[in-house]
């Protein structure tokens, strides 16, 4: 059985169609978890994950942990997870010597059927921190 | 109603020939007056045994523009710039020139597409008054006409520029050099057609000249000469003024008597000629009298900012291997620009001629009406230099004492020493206000204590007639530094060590007189320039600055 | 229908056509996608017309005169506010911001400092050159988005300088080069033609080639055969080619490139690579420009800089500024604030969480026009007008040209403008008797 390599490179980025930005004026509760609380990985990662077998991806870096719903886009580099800018990723974003990661970092990815966070209850672990 | 009145102070006013006589000055809602409307709410200064005389003008400054950020950036990796030019930021230039009691400054060099940050910085500017000079001299827009002179239309379109961008005249500077894309390449012949345009740099000169005067703008053509602080430099300078000569015009604000006489204003006159032979250029201005130049005095500041768009000087700085960065811009097909830092040195030989270079011209060219005082700020000088330059105009002993601190090899072939004439305080107080109003074409309100002039005046604790000017260098260079009261439009903006940043100068601008039945065909044909290559449309460079900032000038 | 600046982002277009009575906008005309949603954005329905309060843990409606009395006692209460955002406001706005940050000793700085202004601080170590769109237009036969998305980020960029014909490019998108180099198969990608060149370059290589293209610069065959970071090693000598080889060469820096990277300064060895190249070159240049996706993010430095001569991270103290070296994350990292003042943006979307959970501790006053995630967490909100549409200013685009935005209609329910909250503060703090 082939080996799964589950050491990913994250970037995120802002994209037109997955704009934080955009969502908390037009959209709701619900859009914004469609739109920012995802990850896109190459559609030969998507298959070596076997994620069609559990709905979600975790997403682990040096900085924590999040729950997004994986989707499958062949522009994006096998080895690397694609995720819009926004709270959710940011959960495992970081800073080092005083300057913002959020490119470029090692993450782990595996797949899971924990379930995603929505805005409250991240905004909630904010506050709890 | 506000009043003041000035007694009995010993007043110079070269604009009205009063050279030292004791009078009242009267200042009434910001106006000299001869008489107060009524008698009430009069303040009073005494200035008994001290000198009056008008406020200073600076013809040559850079100081509200994008590039001036430029050096602030730079400079905010070095401790001594932020220590000598306190990070130049706009209040403390402001008291900088208050301090040494300055009151109006000319900002020298705008591309129109950059003129909105200087206007936003204008308005950030306290107290002074100000007013931009734009360069034009790399505009694609009058390609045609700086091609075939077209003086109608050209001075169409700069009229409305001014208008739009509320300018107050124009800078010539190396036409058309930034079109060599490559940074290295460099032109040997002024008289040569460009690379990709049908004419030449000296064309530029000359029409903008001619369009200059077309249009009656208060102040004449303010031209840099390509090459400056190089040898390059000596026969471009020829080459413009007989070129400029050879058109035989009169100043189209000659027929008034306190309007400007030159055609052509040539900026730090110091700079071109890098062998310290300043004979041909004395003997021109003393022959030509349609011409003036500003002085460019050179401070020996421990840093120096450089803002400069002449890519000559910039090469040999890079070649020179200096220390410190560049930050270039190429701004909109007006032209490149170069920020630096850079260090003068009084054992440099070339930085100790570009020093002398100024006191020749001053000490020579009899008119001193065809001379002002400048210091290219920041580029030569700190402002807070002056006393110091004063000494040495009035005094060949405070020359001779500081030529002891230059390279040897400079001061042993200099013929300065010899040099033996002192400028008057008359002299100085022309060269420093006088003569900057009237060159700019604001002598009625500026540099002038007469009737409806604005009530813009310095009080020096110092009893001119009871000195020798030329001996009494500390108290001269004292009472200069520490003016005792910088007044403007008749409000005391300083008062010894206390400096009021309250109120707000004014914007000057003009956009001439020049009035053109076609007027609405060229500009529509101008607009469609725009439209096909600029960035924006050219309607909007237009400045929406509030009216309460404006002071129009025809 | 008027025509006027769009604020959707940091290209400033002067060529949107609006129909407007002044109250409502009708029709919007040449606006790009990003555009467009900022002009929807005035009747947006999550957009918050009133004041908030946090009262039982909730955000409630109120007053202005008791939002702002809320305000202006939080601020009094605090002895290290930090100040920051100000990149979608206008000039004269962070003007006032700066001139409160002095009136209150507070630290300030813009999303300039985390972006497109690391490019500048770079700049004073290694000098640059930058360029103008109008020059890109006129002059360019080469440009090269270096880890920037320009068709998502700035949409209307690339019809402007590639698809354009200029003065001295006549012929258009014929004779330009565009060359991407980009780890992510982008939107922009999808601009380019047969003589381009498309560099998918491995995540987080960028700096390995820059220094093999220094290399080279030096002494030739320096390039290692199985090329770098993922590069082929004939697609480097191609991208080299072109920018030595270029009459006018733009690179325009994207986000992709100004993450910070451990044991080297990327922005510094760019900036050097440019510098050979243009040694090297013996046609043209190659010059820089950089893309801040907000409106005005070149503004606050270039207000900064003329007022106290520093670019970003200014910090007061007894009413004057002071030499720090410290910046907005090192602030919030080490817990030195005790309020926080965020002016048009959104933090709690854009630091990572373990800078969110510091900020939340502390009361944070949120002055926007939109809903966000800061908003969730802030114990004030003050709504203000959208500049550029209800409110007009001074912005400097991309490559730092000032353009004046214009107001087309009025704001809803009267909301003020960023500058006049920001002055209505100030005033309420020196009437108040100051901090």
């Amino acid at each position: 059985m082939e080996v799964i390599k589950t050491d990913f490179i994250l970037n995120t980025v802002r994209r037109m169609e997955n704009d934080q930005s955009k969502e908390f004026s037009f959209g709701d509760k619900k859009s914004l978890v469609e739109k920012l609380a995802i990850a896109f990985i190459n559609p030969k990662d998507f298959d070596k994950l076997n994620l069609s077998s559990k709905p979600n991806l975790k997403i682990s870096s040096n900085f924590g942990i999040i729950i997004v719903k994986g989707i499958a886009d062949e522009d994006v580099p096998e080895g690397t997870v694609l995720m819009p800018i926004s709270i959710w990723s940011n959960q495992i974003t970081g800073v080092e010597n005083s300057e913002l990661r959020y490119k470029n970092m090692r993450v782990d990815v595996d797949i899971t059927e924990e379930k995603i966070n929505d805005l409250n209850s991240l905004i909630n672990k904010i506050k709890e921190a | 109603m506000s009043k003041l009145i000035v007694k009995n102070g010993i007043v110079f006013d070269p604009i009205n020939k009063i050279e030292g006589e004791i009078k009242d000055i009267l200042i009434e809602n910001g106006k000299i007056v001869e008489r107060f409307s009524n008698q009430s709410d009069i303040k009073e200064i005494n200035a008994k045994n001290k000198t009056v005389i008008p406020s200073a003008i600076d013809i040559h400054s850079h100081i509200a523009s994008q590039q001036t950020n430029w050096l602030r950036l730079l400079g905010s990796k070095h401790k001594s710039f932020q220590e000598y030019w306190n990070n130049l930021s706009l209040e403390y230039i402001a008291k900088a020139y208050i301090s040494n009691g300055y009151t109006f400054i000319l900002e020298a060099n705008v591309y129109p597409s950059l003129s909105k940050q200087t206007m936003f910085n204008f308005t950030q500017l306290p107290v002074l008054d100000k007013a931009m000079l734009l360069n034009v001299s790399n505009i694609w827009a009058l390609e045609l006409e700086y091609q075939r002179e077209m003086v109608n239309e050209a001075s169409t379109f700069l009229s409305d520029l001014l208008l739009k961008t509320k300018g107050f005249g124009f800078k010539v500077y190396n036409p058309f050099e930034a079109e060599n894309w490559n940074f290295q390449k460099l032109r040997n012949d002024l008289t040569n057609k460009g690379r990709l345009f049908n004419f030449s740099p000296i064309d530029v000169y000359e029409k903008m000249t001619k369009y200059n005067e077309a249009l009656g703008l208060p102040h004449s053509v303010h031209v840099h000469v390509e090459g400056y602080e190089q040898s390059y430099a000596e026969e471009n300078l020829k080459l413009i003024l007989h070129k400029i000569k050879s058109l035989n015009l009169i100043s189209s604000k000659s027929n008034l008597n306190i309007n400007r006489s030159q055609i052509f204003h040539l900026a730090h006159a110091s700079s071109y000629n890098i062998d310290g032979d300043n004979s041909g250029l004395i003997k021109f201005y003393n022959d030509n009298q349609e011409f003036d130049l500003d002085l460019g005095f050179m401070g020996f500041d421990p840093i120096n900012p450089l803002i400069t768009s002449d890519r000559r000087l910039i090469n040999s700085l890079i070649a020179a291997e200096s220390p410190f960065k560049v930050i270039t811009t190429a701004v909109e097909s007006e032209g490149d620009t170069f920020s630096t830092l850079r260090i003068f040195n009084k054992q440099n030989e070339t930085d100790c001629i570009l020093w002398a270079n100024s006191l020749d011209l001053a000490l020579n060219i009899k008119n001193m009406w065809q001379m002002q005082l400048s210091i290219n700020f920041p580029n030569y000088s700190h402002i807070n230099k002056i006393p110091e330059i004063a000494t040495l105009l009035l005094s060949s002993n405070a020359r001779k004492k500081f030529l002891e601190n230059l390279n040897k090899e400079f001061v042993r072939n200099n013929k300065l020493i010899n040099n033996n004439k002192e400028l008057t305080f008359y002299d100085f107080i022309i060269l420093t206000r006088s003569s900057p109003a009237k060159s700019l074409g604001i002598g009625t309100v500026k540099g002038n204590l007469g009737k409806n002039a604005d009530g813009d005046l310095n009080i020096l604790n110092i009893n001119i007639d009871e000195i020798d000017t030329s001996k009494d260098i500390e108290k001269i260079k004292n009472s200069l530094k520490s003016i005792e009261y910088v007044i403007k439009e008749g409000k005391i903006i300083k008062k010894d060590d206390s400096i009021d940043i309250t109120p707000n100068g004014k914007i000057f601008w003009s956009s001439g007189t020049f009035e053109y039945e076609d007027k609405k065909l060229i500009m529509n044909r101008k607009k469609d320039f725009y439209q096909k290559y600029y960035s924006i449309f050219y309607d909007s460079l237009n400045t929406s600055i509030g009216n309460e900032f404006l002071r129009e000038f025809n | 229908m008027k025509r006027s600046v769009c604020s959707g982002c940091s290209l400033l277009c002067d060529d949107i056509m609006v129909k407007s009575d002044g109250i409502y906008i009708d029709e919007v005309f040449g606006a790009c996608l990003k555009g467009k949603e900022k002009f929807d954005q005035v009747t947006s329905q999550n957009r918050i017309l009133s004041p908030l309060i946090r009262k039982d843990d909730t955000l409630q409606k109120a007053s202005w005169d008791e939002a702002l009395q809320r305000t202006v006692d939080l601020i009094k209460k605090s002895k290290k506010p930090l100040i920051y955002g100000l990149s979608n406001s206008s000039c004269e706005a962070q003007l006032k911001g700066i001139e409160l940050a002095k009136l209150i000793n507070g630290f300030i700085d813009s999303n300039a400092s985390i972006c497109q202004g690391k490019v500048l601080d770079n700049a004073v170590n290694s000098g640059i050159t930058l360029t103008t769109i109008t020059e890109i237009i006129n002059k360019a036969d080469l440009i090269l988005l270096w880890g920037s998305n320009a068709a998502e980020s700035i949409p209307r960029l690339l019809n402007k300088v590639l698809f354009s014909r200029g003065k001295f490019r006549m012929t258009g998108r014929e004779i330009k080069t565009l060359i991407i180099i980009d780890p992510v198969k982008t939107a922009s990608f999808n601009t380019m033609g047969v003589r381009d060149v498309a560099l998918r370059i491995t995540p987080g290589k960028d700096i390995e080639l820059i220094k093999v293209l220094k290399e080279e610069c030096c002494a030739a065959d320096s390039i290692p055969s199985e090329g770098v970071a993922g590069l082929d090693k004939d697609d480097m000598k191609r991208l080299l080619q072109h920018l030595s080889g270029a009459e006018y060469g733009v690179i325009f820096v994207g986000q992709g490139l100004l993450t910070p990277q451990k044991n080297s300064n990327l922005i510094n060895e760019l900036l050097e690579l440019v510098q050979m190249i243009n040694i090297k070159q013996e046609r043209g240049r190659i010059t820089l420009a950089m893309m801040g996706g907000h409106f005005n993010m070149n503004g606050f430095d270039h207000v900064a800089l003329s007022m106290y001569g520093k670019r970003g991270n200014l910090h007061f103290k007894d009413n004057q500024i002071l030499e720090t070296d410290e910046n907005i994350i090192s602030k919030i990292e080490n817990e030195d604030f005790d309020c926080s003042i965020f002016i048009g943006t959104d933090p709690i979307s854009h630091f990572p969480m373990s800078l969110s959970s510091k900020l939340a501790k502390k009361p944070i006053i949120l002055i926007d026009n939109r809903n966000s995630a800061t908003l969730q967490l802030a114990s004030i909100v003050l709504p203000t007008t959208i500049t550029g549409i209800e409110c007009s200013g001074l912005a400097y685009r991309l490559d730092h040209i000032p353009i004046e935005l214009k107001k087309i209609i009025n704001p809803p329910s009267k909301i003020p403008t960023d500058e006049e909250i920001l002055n209505q503060i100030i005033q309420k703090l020196k009437s108040d008797g100051g901090n």
